[in-house]
């Protein structure tokens, strides 16, 4: 990543997580992952003013307590919060969610390959974007 | 007076005066001429008496035989010879000798020397003087009665009355009969005239004369003709008037309870509540007025097949009522004793049948009529009559046709609710499937996300852990983890047909089908020949794309021959597209025509031919959503053919026709 601000994984399946984790390390992405299980617990995360801003969030949207869709409605809605690039990383192929996703103005929407070579793939081109696109200033 | 009796005097009288007239002139003429003869002859005697007497004197010779055969006339009455002073010189009755003549007849003057005649009327006699002598100076004098004269009179009177009579008579008789056959014919018309106006108007009258008569008559018998025509078109229309007064009625009463029928199917048509329906129907039929119905009543059915009535629609019913009548156990009171028995219950007062009563219930009578459908008794309804009404079986059959109705509408009303009911079921345990099919496959892929994840690294991690059995049983792990994905996917899109809806768009088929082909790359062996002009479709072009592809890439999947053929046809057939993917594959047995579009089923074992087995399921579904069929004609070892229909008129048939039309012109 361009910057060495943390990257937020909002992910409720374990192993989901460990596959980011070790994505990360295979591509030795530096910046720190901070993992939180659903919306609630990353709005959480995002509001408290002790936590710094991260940098890209990474967001999966079947999750229990508040869904992906839910946490970008109200994401996108905090002036604060909107600036932050959200990454939806979902296995969902559904139109309906994809739309709805760029509606709420997310910067990408990658499908989790089964394959892990094929995963790190994938994070390997969103390190590779964000390194080469500007980010903007976190708060 | 008789037209008869009017000509009949009108002819009679002037004869008779004639008659009469011409009677009295004949007999005073001939009075007057007898007159004339007695008093020429008396004359001529007395002259000639005159003539002897005088001649006598002058030979001395008497007339004696002359006087006696005078004497001897049966209207002498005297002779006398006067002389010119009057005196009575000689007579036959001596006692007049020497009397004045004059003292006797004193209207006698001088008697001229021709002679004179007077008559005296008052002594009935008459008396002739003949003068003679040299100076004339004696007259004889003759008198003579009048009374044979008198009688004569009578006679030619009697004669003549006698005549008159007879002419009259006869005059009278020839008359009537002249008249009464002139009248004849008239009195025929007038009789006839009168027996029409009877009104026996096939009457005719029979005058064949050839007169003015015979023609009126003739006149009068066409007059009666057209008559009979007119008055028997009357008759008839008189007739017809009153039979479509009567047809009026019925058609009044037919239209009425029509009316109440209409009002209730279309009623029963429109959302409305049976229970509301209930209530128009009471108000319906209770406002006909020619039906005795007072304008109260209930509608009671009966619930979940128990044997008692419950109240569900009244109208101005006493609150009473309404409580004690809520439910009815069958055969209790008017309306249980309806449903029981199935028959329309009829009392004119309250009879002992009426259990239901209260302290002042008011007079009444009922028609509670069973609502029937197919032997069972759904409901009843109660009406009310005022007390000593008079069962009329038209009343009773305008409630029973309401009842019928009413039973079809409650049988439909409640078939609907229940249909209404499943369908919701339906919907929400298809909707539930759905929802089901693409939670559950979702949820499943996330453990074999992990699965696959966790395994791949083991393998990866703890390669030189593992032994060549270790390494093929992990491989063997992840393939079947690939396998139970792509299962899980093919739920998924399956479930997707039903829950996703596209928007329709042009689809023009001779672009979309080559692109397919481009997409499927069938090895250099198989060749894919669209053989027809496709059409342009409106449909939701991800469908389409599916069901090309799926039978496209089976075809391509499946081929066993060195040189595959593919061919893609299209005809049109019955309305329909006819669309057509044959290959020369290795076929499918009969037996399997049906299986084949089966969820999940393949007829190779996975282990040989990749395949979910969701493939055809997904095209029958998409053929089936747009009103298409499907099936499969195969002969093993040849090849396969699989048909598949669209109907022309939803997918924009008319566009597809032109479209097909310019294509083939190009």
């Amino acid at each position: 990543m361009r910057n060495s601000k943390s990257i937020l994984l909002v992910e409720d399946d374990n192993v989901d997580a460990m596959t980011v984790k070790r994505a990360f390390k295979d591509l030795k992405v530096l910046n720190p992952l901070v993992i939180t299980t659903n919306g609630e617990e990353a709005l959480q995360y995002l509001r408290n003013e002790s936590n710094e801003k991260p940098c890209v969030t990474l967001l999966d949207l079947n999750m229990p307590k508040m869904d992906g869709i839910e946490f970008l409605k109200v994401v996108k809605a905090d002036e604060t919060l909107r600036k932050i690039p959200v990454v939806v990383l979902t296995t969902s192929k559904e139109e309906s969610d994809i739309v709805e996703s760029f509606n709420l103005g997310v910067a990408g929407y990658i499908v989790k390959p089964v394959d892990y070579k094929r995963f790190v793939e994938a994070i390997r081109a969103i390190d590779l974007y964000w390194t080469l696109s500007e980010l903007p200033d976190g708060g | 007076m008789k037209l008869f009796w009017k000509i009949y005097l009108a002819a009679v009288i002037p004869a008779i005066v004639i008659g009469s007239l011409a009677t009295y002139i004949v007999a005073v003429y001939q009075l007057s001429n007898e007159k004339e003869h007695a008093i020429g002859a008396n004359m001529l005697a007395s002259k000639l008496i005159a003539g002897q007497i005088e001649k006598g004197y002058v030979e001395f010779r008497w007339p004696f035989d002359s006087l006696r055969k005078l004497s001897q006339r049966d209207d002498f009455l005297f002779w006398w010879i006067v002389t010119d002073d009057g005196t009575i010189h000689l007579a036959n009755d001596t006692s007049f000798i020497g009397t004045g003549a004059y003292t006797y007849f004193p209207q006698v003057g001088p008697t001229p020397s021709n002679g004179k005649s007077v008559l005296d009327k008052k002594r009935n006699c008459g008396v002739v003087m003949a003068p003679f002598g040299k100076a004339k100076q004696w007259s004889f004098w003759l008198g003579f009665s009048l009374e044979d004269l008198g009688k004569l009179q009578s006679r030619i009177i009697q004669v003549s009355v006698l005549l008159l009579l007879s002419t009259v008579g006869m005059l009278a008789v020839a008359v009537y009969f002249a008249v009464k056959h002139f009248t004849k014919p008239i009195r025929t018309l007038a009789e006839g005239a009168a027996t029409i106006g009877k009104g026996d108007l096939a009457h005719r009258v029979q005058v064949q004369s050839k007169d003015e008569l015979g023609y009126l008559a003739e006149s009068f018998n066409e007059m009666a003709e057209h008559l009979e025509q007119t008055t028997t078109s009357i008759d008839n229309l008189n007739r017809e008037i009153s039979q479509r007064k009567k047809a009026e009625e019925e058609t009044q009463r037919s239209y009425d309870i029509q009316g109440v029928i209409n009002r209730l199917l279309s009623l029963s048509l429109e959302n409305v509540s049976l229970e509301d329906m209930l209530e128009r129907a009471i108000d319906d039929i209770t406002s006909i007025p020619w039906l005795s119905l007072e304008s109260r009543g209930a509608i009671f059915l009966v619930e979940d097949d128990i044997e008692v009535l419950v109240m569900k629609a009244q109208r101005r019913l006493s609150m009473s009522l309404q409580t004690m009548c809520s439910s009815v156990p069958f055969g209790r009171c008017m309306c249980g004793r309806a449903a029981l028995s199935g028959q329309t219950q009829f009392a004119d007062h309250i009879d002992e049948r009426h259990e239901h009563r209260y302290e002042g219930i008011s007079a009444h009578g009922h028609y509670c009529v069973p609502i029937v459908s197919a032997g069972k008794v759904l409901g009843v309804i109660n009406t009310y009559v005022k007390e000593g009404h008079t069962y009329n079986k038209k009343e009773e059959d305008f409630l029973r046709a309401v009842s019928a109705v009413l039973a079809g509408i409650i049988e439909r009303k409640r078939g609907e609710q229940k249909q209404a009911e499943l369908l919701k079921q339906l919907e929400s345990a298809n909707k539930e499937l759905n929802d089901f099919a693409h939670i559950v496959s979702h949820d499943l892929k996330a453990p074999l996300r992990g699965i696959k994840t966790l395994a791949n690294w083991i393998s990866t991690d703890y390669a030189d852990k593992f032994d060549q059995a270790g390494r093929e049983q992990i491989d063997l792990l992840l393939g079947r983890v690939d396998r139970m994905h792509n299962l899980i996917d093919g739920i998924l899109r399956y479930s997707r047909l039903g829950r996703v809806k596209e928007e329709k768009t042009k689809v023009d088929l001779n672009e979309l089908v080559p692109n397919i082909i481009d997409l499927i790359a069938p090895p250099e062996s198989i060749t894919i020949t669209i053989e027809d002009e496709l059409p342009v479709i409106e449909c939701e072009k991800t469908r389409i794309t599916q069901v090309f592809q799926n039978l496209l890439s089976n075809a391509v999947k499946y081929m066993d021959k060195p040189q595959g053929q593919i061919r893609i046809g299209c005809v049109q057939e019955d309305g329909f597209w006819k669309f057509s993917v044959a290959d020369n594959g290795p076929g499918i047995e009969e037996k399997y025509f049906e299986k084949i579009f089966q969820i999940f089923q393949t007829l190779s074992t996975r282990d040989e031919v990749e395949s979910t087995g969701i493939g055809l399921t997904l095209v029958k579904k998409i053929v089936q959503m747009y009103g298409g069929r499907i099936w499969v004609e195969s002969k093993i070892g040849e090849g396969s053919a699989f048909f598949f229909t669209l109907p022309k008129r939803e997918m924009g048939g008319k566009n597809a026709e032109l479209q097909v039309n310019i294509v083939s012109r190009r």
